[in-house]
């Protein structure tokens, strides 16, 4: 009588040991899986990106005009880009975390039609080298690279007809991206 | 006899504590796995293009609007520029 209950009290203590290792084992899928869900950072680089283009389409064209700064009588102003910066109030300078790298990349692409192939005018602004990512901008491995945004704008100057394509780039992938 | 019953009832019990064991460890595994697809899968809304008024969409979008604008001053083509506009 002794000895089964003995041997009771220690199945009783093995099983409670056995609890006690699976509360444990869920408390800690349970902690994994709230940090794993809200370690994940947000991607935003496409609304960062969509955001940049806006800004930028709204600079270019203003009551369906393009910028008398990049078009005046009908002539290209070649030199915009060196004072694109300051007429349209933008700031590129990066945060510390990038070492000073430009995490930004734009272009604006004038057409005087519709199916032209080179356009009348073209300004790049931002890191060159994030310009590949528009590009390319499939697969996994070049999504830590950029996202990029692309927008067409109907604009008019002095009564012709003109074609804005404007394409942005945002690189920060250390912010977005689990590397 | 009674001995080789305790035996087997022993085997039995066991048996099922370990079939649990492991049924919680791979629905474990599993919600692991679905919580980091759908960590992978987040994102923020991006903002509306269009809303309904009086059952009838209207375009928000104001990159959109800039170009309505420009054809409102020079509509030659205007359902090649719309197309233009919208690929």
């Amino acid at each position: 009588m002794i000895l089964n209950m003995r041997a009771k009290k220690g199945t009783d203590m093995m099983l409670s040991m056995y609890w006690f290792f699976i509360l444990f084992l869920v408390t800690a899928a349970v902690v994994y899986m709230v940090g794993l869900f809200y370690g994940h950072p947000y991607d935003v680089r496409e609304l960062e990106a969509d955001i940049l283009a806006n800004s930028v389409v709204d600079c270019i064209i203003r009551n369906g005009e393009l910028n008398s700064n990049i078009i005046s009588g009908g002539i290209f102003n070649e030199n915009f880009d060196s004072v694109f910066l300051e007429v349209c109030n933008f700031n590129f300078d990066s945060e510390d975390s990038f070492q000073g790298e430009i995490q930004y990349y734009g272009k604006v692409d004038i057409y005087s039609g519709i199916g032209v192939q080179n356009p009348d005018f073209e300004m790049k602004f931002g890191n060159l080298n994030i310009a590949s990512a528009c590009v390319i901008d499939s697969g996994k491995d070049f999504e830590a690279l950029a996202k990029c945004s692309k927008k067409r704008v109907y604009a008019t100057s002095s009564g012709e007809q003109y074609f804005v394509e404007v394409t942005t780039a945002v690189k920060k992938g250390e912010k977005n991206v689990n590397v | 006899m009674l001995m080789y019953k305790n035996k087997r009832a022993q085997t039995a019990e066991t048996m099922t504590w370990v079939v649990a064991t492991i049924i919680i460890i791979v629905l474990l595994i599993a919600f692991i796995y679905i919580s980091s697809l759908i960590a992978g899968a987040k994102g923020i809304e991006r903002f509306a293009k269009s809303i309904k008024i009086n059952d009838k969409t209207v375009s928000v979008d104001w990159v959109e609007e800039k170009s309505e604008i420009a054809l409102d001053k020079n509509n030659q083509n205007e359902n090649q520029v719309r197309n233009w506009v919208k690929t």
